[in-house]
């Protein structure tokens, strides 16, 4: 899996990197800590020691320093460069010179972008083909970024892979996983897995409704969910709401834990949880939202 | 033995409701008969007359059958009481109180998830079967180990009729059980106070209790709003309450017993 962080330079993204780095050392996922900030520096004034005052290039020390420290064990950490290669590098065209090189068994990177934030991730995200984007936003009634208050949303709504919008110091009790549709990959399964051991929290998988009727296919899908977290000792509840209720339903499972919504590209989420009503749910939502592709 | 009619369709709350069985089935000895009823797609009259209806018919119920028989295979491990399934065709409430009045059941089980709209469960206590079970019935909303209960009284239940059939059903089970007293404050948050049994107006269910020797570990007095006195009783593999005559009601304990994930036993 691998994972891509956005962050800033404010508290909820140092929430953040905690909450990834106690992910990781779950999952063994690559991670990259992506460091954002919207005003572009005057490269002509920069040399890549003055960069290093930048505040977000700053911030990104720390946090790599922060991450790292879930990881002090150099035996088991997969994060731990241990792998000294020879390998030919292209310095300049038709000019190759051969490097030292030493890698870990996970790949962790730190990089700093800068530009409008939102489209800086998705960027990222596609170029490095990222499983799951982690972004913080702030505590209280809305979810929000300093430097463009929107942005955690505009990532949701234009990520091509899973978003977990992490709520600062909101510590979710349970984990609410909606179905509309038989298409839920493995690889979600296993986050939300990851997510429950982590929490230590309760599962709700929720089957949506139609006209008080549930798809043959989604009640089937929800009885394999129930059997692979049964057989993962992980206890999950099961329950259904008519999507007529959803607009009542997803502020009040919010309020409790972290909401998880299954969009597949069939899911009538995307039909009846429209792009407006998920950037309401991550505008206002009281804790953690996870989106699952 | 507790004889258990369960009814069944292919889907996953048969499939809980057949595994919560199957638990209870280790605790007491039970036996249980599933029933499976087609329901014609088109209500009303049936599809042609003589050898053409029965050949129809005959085929509807193939066709049940086939799809139970798939369940009942899958489920059978978790459930040896299992019986052969009963697959009939017609009206399902209609043939389910049929088959209860005609069968010596100590309880009717079903399967049917929780709703986040409490209006299905309310919907489910009034309709013509609920109402017109010669027994108890279990509605099974999610699997959950058998190993504590719970009976919620209130003002003016009939508490001896709840504790009756309650140990007449878990009596050889011996399961742990709670009892709350609901009183209807207007509380913000839930609010629970341990009480003394000798302090509830139980009466005569006492003794019942007592005969028994299933008398409570706890007695609680528990007040607030009725979604999070649902939400408090999820760890119950049981919720009892005596609530078929307040289906048409504005009684809390339905929307408590609606809102609590665990199976309810209701009478």
């Amino acid at each position: 899996m691998r994972i891509l962080v956005a962050l800033d330079t404010n508290p909820y993204s140092t929430y953040v990197v905690h909450e990834v780095a106690k992910l990781a050392m779950n999952t063994w996922a690559d991670v990259t800590l992506l460091g954002v900030d919207s005003k572009r520096p005057d490269i002509s004034n920069h040399t890549a020691g003055s960069l290093r005052n930048i505040p977000i290039v700053k911030k990104m020390v720390k946090f790599r320093k922060e991450f790292l420290s879930y990881f002090t064990d150099k035996d088991t950490s997969p994060y731990e460069k241990r792998q000294q290669a020879y390998e030919l590098v292209e310095l300049d065209k038709g000019l190759w010179e051969e490097f030292s090189v030493c890698r870990s068994r996970k790949e962790f990177r730190v990089r700093v972008r800068f530009g409008p934030p939102a489209k800086q991730v998705l960027a990222e995200a596609e170029e490095e083909q990222s499983d799951l984007i982690v972004v913080g936003c702030s505590k209280g009634d809305r979810c929000a970024w300093e430097q463009d208050r929107n942005a955690p949303e505009k990532i949701v709504k234009g990520a091509p892979c899973s978003v977990l919008v992490v709520k600062e110091e909101k510590k979710p009790n349970k984990i609410v996983c909606c179905l509309d549709h038989d298409s839920v990959s493995q690889e979600s399964l296993e986050l939300i897995n990851q997510m429950v051991t982590l929490h230590q929290t309760e599962l709700a998988i929720v089957g949506l409704t139609e006209s008080d009727r549930l798809k043959e296919e989604v009640d089937q899908k929800m009885k394999q969910i129930l059997q692979y977290y049964t057989d993962q000792k992980i206890k999950a509840w099961v329950s259904v709401v008519d999507v007529s209720l959803l607009d009542q339903f997803i502020p009040d499972a919010a309020e409790k834990g972290l909401i998880a919504l299954w969009m597949g590209p069939r899911s009538i989420l995307g039909k009846f949880f429209s792009q407006d009503r998920v950037g309401r749910l991550i505008r206002t939502a009281q804790s953690s939202v996870l989106i699952l592709r | 033995m507790i004889n258990i009619l369960v009814s069944v369709k292919p889907d996953l709350a048969s499939s809980i409701a057949i595994r919560y069985a199957g638990q209870l089935g280790k605790l007491m000895e039970i036996g249980l008969q599933p029933i499976h009823v087609k329901e014609p797609e088109q209500k009303g009259n049936l599809f042609g007359t003589g050898w053409v209806r029965h050949t129809w018919e005959h085929v509807l119920t193939e066709k049940g059958e086939e799809e139970i028989n798939q369940l009942i295979r899958a489920e059978k491990p978790n459930c040896p009481a299992l019986a052969a399934p009963r697959v009939v065709l017609g009206d399902r409430e209609e043939e389910i109180l049929r088959e209860l009045q005609a069968g010596a059941y100590d309880l009717f089980m079903e399967g049917a998830l929780a709703s986040f709209n409490v209006n299905d469960f309310r919907n489910l206590v009034r309709s013509k079967l609920y109402q017109g079970v010669p027994c108890p019935i279990v509605v099974v909303k999610n699997l959950v180990p058998v190993e504590k209960t719970s009976l919620l009284l209130y003002e003016g239940m009939d508490a001896h009729r709840l504790i009756e059939e309650y140990v007449r059903v878990f009596k050889e089970a011996k399961l742990a059980l709670d009892l709350f007293y609901y009183t209807p404050e207007n509380l913000d948050t839930i609010h629970i106070t341990e009480s003394d049994l000798s302090e509830l107006p139980l009466d005569s269910a006492k003794q019942l209790l007592e005969e028994a020797q299933l008398l409570p570990r706890s007695t609680q007095r528990i007040a607030g709003p009725p979604q999070q006195i649902g939400e408090y009783l999820a760890d119950y593999a049981l919720v009892g309450a005596a609530i078929r005559d307040e289906a048409g009601k504005k009684n809390p304990i339905l929307t408590v017993l609606a809102r609590t994930p665990s199976p309810v036993f209701i009478c």
